[in-house]
């Protein structure tokens, strides 16, 4: 490299550099006009996970409308199968470490993470790379795998689901980010948001012995996560909730927030292709137990493309 | 320091890093299962199922004992000298004959045990033993301990823990006692009248080049080095070692005036006689074994699977010495050492403990960790294609037929969907099976939350059979535009 040469380079880089700057100016001037008012449900696409949660959580006000100073977070991703990532069963590791890192950031004390498996516990945490990325940030992964973490509480206004062991972490977190991922299931159809909170209870199977769709509506409002990120990236669209093979997984790269647990459900049954009315639990949650809109029409929506 | 305290204290260090060293491998603290390959036991039946290395290790072992007497006895074998450690302060043993008669007797259940049935080795080789010992005692009370302490002290896993009858654990518990009971009164009892690799190594050497014998003149006749022996071969009396039995545990280098060492030599008694007799004797046996292991079928409970890689539950019982390595290494802890799942002769061999746990899909554990053969390694890509059991739906049992409410975790578990649900009267999903997916991981059956009793459960294949693999186009929905 000769002196010129150089200096043209240089030149380049310190473009290329000032226009990302330039951009960022682009971007607060962007959410600016947003803040006045929230939307109730963010769609996003064609992005990698970090960039789309960052965008889309401007529109619903930034993340420091969730996470309030020294509080404690609970992130429950679904870790249900020890599986990689890369089969679409269990929440992408990225997206995880991401909001955790966010919560950090807006001064969160403690960020937990926790999802009581489908599989063995130990093998999930660790084969869907979960167990890594909460490493890598600072998270806590909490352990699942005995009876001395849960604790039996009454639901209210329960029919098939009147009483549950939930986990410790569930009950005492300030801040509930439901962050499951969007995938097709054999009996249900559709496990999004509202399915994703039966990871937090022992038995499982009791819900499977009384009916399913009931008991999904009946802890709905148990606790109401406070914000619901579906990840939509890899997308089983069919043979799901484990899913056979790699061929099963469709790339949609899509996100959907929404802090009305029912509103994000939905969302991510359109995705799917189903109605969210034909979904037993999606129905029973809106109608009966009021905790939110399936009606994507009535909603607010704000839907990006990158 | 002299060199027979040197010579004596490096045979006991090396002897008891392997004994250390094999009892964490057994429980999985170190990863070193090839290790278990070198065992006596485990190298001839890999060199039975044409193992090339296990032809040089065996080779080995052979050269070895010819060259310098049972160096595998010595310190290589971890349950000679855990009795070794047993009879550490004991005495005032005296020398004993050992017939022939048993050692080719011996070496003949070696040999038949090889061919036909591993079932006497589960009793007599004693690199198993030693992995029972661990899997089935100390793994399970430290684990006991372990998730009984996790609900006192915060920072304590629960830890996944595979079933044992209780049953096995008293029939091992006795025999364990029994051998070590003896051992107080004949020393090294198990290596001197029970051990099969023992009485090969004994013939083997008969000739053996380098050999401990004494020194008429420096011996004083104090009877110490006679008093010591474990292995009860120094006959004092006449000066003579019977060095075909000698474990080279070095305890006789005592001798205060060092009349006994290693000297080369190639006298030996002749035996050769007495070995041909007692063969013909042994070929008649070997011919009525047959009808006497005729008792594989009594059970008439469903049948568990045989874990996948051992081929059938035959192959499984001629190559399994029991030793218990897949059971504790299972991650899924889906593997329990049998009892009476495959009959009498099988017992202690790894079966599958449905509905207690399931085999994970994408695991192959077993077969690699296995020293024999009797689980073949196995890609997980091979694994996939082996079906050990077959799926059965018991409709009339199933929450989705009887109760008509929605379930589905069978399908929900099943990694080849086997087990796929359909529309059922509108409104539900029920369950259906394709056999003809079925790997048989008894994943299904250990979620089913029917109750009584499952609706679903895995009956295990004798021999096992052949998956097919679910071939489907790559999913190829796009998102072009948001659907709302």
């Amino acid at each position: 490299m000769n002196r010129r040469e150089f200096f043209r380079r240089s030149f380049k880089y310190l473009l290329g550099a000032a226009s990302g700057f330039l951009l960022k100016d682009f971007n607060i001037l962007f959410s600016k006009e947003v803040e006045d008012k929230p939307f109730d449900l963010v769609a996003i696409r064609n992005g990698e996970v970090e960039i789309m949660f960052d965008e889309a959580i401007t529109y619903l006000g930034g993340i420091n409308r969730f996470v309030r100073k020294d509080s404690n977070v609970l992130i429950k991703p679904n870790i249900g199968f020890a599986l990689p990532p890369e089969r679409g069963a269990t929440t992408n590791p990225a997206l995880v470490a991401h909001i955790a890192k966010r919560c950090f950031e807006a001064g969160a004390k403690k960020v937990y993470i926790f999802d009581n498996s489908v599989e063995f516990g130990d093998l999930c945490y660790r084969n869907s790379r979960i167990e890594e990325a909460a490493k890598r940030v600072g998270a806590t992964l909490v352990p699942g795998g005995s009876t001395k973490y849960f604790q039996n509480v009454k639901i209210p206004k329960a029919k098939s689901l009147k009483e549950a062991m939930v986990h410790e972490v569930f009950l005492e977190a300030d801040v509930l980010i439901n962050v499951p991922i969007l995938k097709t299931h054999s009996s249900t159809r559709a496990t999004i948001g509202l399915k994703n909170n039966m990871g937090v209870v022992w038995d499982r199977y009791f819900w499977h012995r009384n009916d399913l769709h009931q008991c999904i509506a009946d802890f709905s409002v148990f606790r109401k996560p406070e914000l619901t990120v579906v990840d939509a990236y890899r997308v089983l669209t069919r043979n799901g909730p484990r899913g056979v093979s790699m061929e099963d997984v469709s790339v949609m790269k899509t996100m959907i927030l929404s802090p009305d647990p029912v509103a994000a459900d939905a969302a991510g049954a359109r995705i799917l292709g189903f109605n969210p009315e034909e979904i037993g639990y999606i129905r029973i949650a809106s109608r009966e137990k009021q905790l939110g809109e399936y009606d994507l029409s009535k909603l607010n929506i704000k839907r990006i493309a990158l | 320091m002299n060199r027979y305290k040197i010579l004596s204290l490096i045979r006991f260090i090396l002897g008891f890093t392997f004994l250390c060293l094999y009892g964490l491998i057994f429980v999985g603290v170190i990863q070193l299962t090839p290790l278990a390959k070198i065992q006596f036991i485990p190298a001839i039946f890999n060199l039975k199922n044409a193992v090339l290395l296990s032809f040089f290790i065996v080779f080995g072992h052979l050269i070895l004992t010819v060259v310098f007497g049972r160096i595998y006895c010595s310190f290589l074998c971890p349950f000679g000298f855990l009795q070794d450690l047993i009879v550490l302060w004991r005495r005032n043993f005296s020398y004993r004959k050992v017939s022939w008669f048993l050692t080719i007797f011996l070496a003949f259940v070696f040999v038949i045990s090889i061919f036909y049935s591993t079932f006497l080795f589960g009793f007599l080789d004693p690199y198993s033993l030693y992995g029972k010992f661990w899997s089935l005692i100390i793994k399970p009370a430290f684990l006991i301990v372990n998730n009984g302490l996790h609900f006192l002290l915060p920072f304590i896993q629960n830890l996944r823990i595979y079933e044992l009858s209780l049953w096995l654990i008293f029939v091992f518990l006795l025999y364990f006692s029994f051998i070590f009971s003896f051992s107080f009164f004949l020393g090294r009892f198990f290596c001197n009248f029970l051990c099969p690799v023992s009485a090969v190594l004994r013939v083997f050497s008969l000739k053996t080049i380098v050999r401990l014998s004494i020194d008429n003149t420096k011996c004083i006749r104090c009877m110490k080095c006679e008093k010591e022996c474990p292995a009860l071969c120094i006959d004092l009396k006449n000066q003579y070692i019977d060095f075909s039995r000698c474990l080279l545990c070095l305890r006789c280098f005592n001798c205060p005036t060092h009349a006994i060492d290693f000297r080369t030599s190639l006298k030996t008694k002749n035996s050769k006689k007495e070995f041909f007799n007692l063969s013909k004797g042994f070929i008649l046996f070997l011919l009525a074994r047959n009808k006497l292991f005729a008792f594989n079928d009594y059970r008439k409970l469903r049948r568990l699977p045989s874990p996948p890689g051992s081929i059938s539950l035959e192959h499984l019982k001629k190559n399994c010495v029991s030793c218990l390595l897949c059971v504790s290494h299972c991650p899924s802890k889906v593997l329990k050492p049998s009892f009476d799942e495959y009959g009498i002769d099988g017992i202690f061999m790894p079966v599958m403990n449905y509905p207690k746990s399931f085999c994970i899909y994408e695991c192959n554990v077993c077969g690699s960790v296995c020293p024999t053969g009797a689980i073949k390694p196995i890609s997980i890509e091979e694994k996939s294609k082996i079906q050990i059991g077959r799926v059965k739906l018991v409709k009339e049992k199933c929450i989705v037929y009887r109760d008509k409410v929605d379930c589905g975790a069978c399908s929900e578990v099943c990694p080849t969907k086997a087990v796929f649900m359909v529309e059922y009267e509108g409104r539900l999903f029920a369950p259906e099976t394709e056999t003809n997916y079925c790997v048989g991981c008894g994943a299904c059956e250990n979620v089913c939350p029917a109750l009584p009793e499952k609706a679903i459960y895995v009956e295990g294949h004798k021999i096992h059979n052949k998956a097919i693999i679910r071939k489907e186009k790559k999913s190829t929905e796009k998102l072009e535009d948001f659907p709302f």
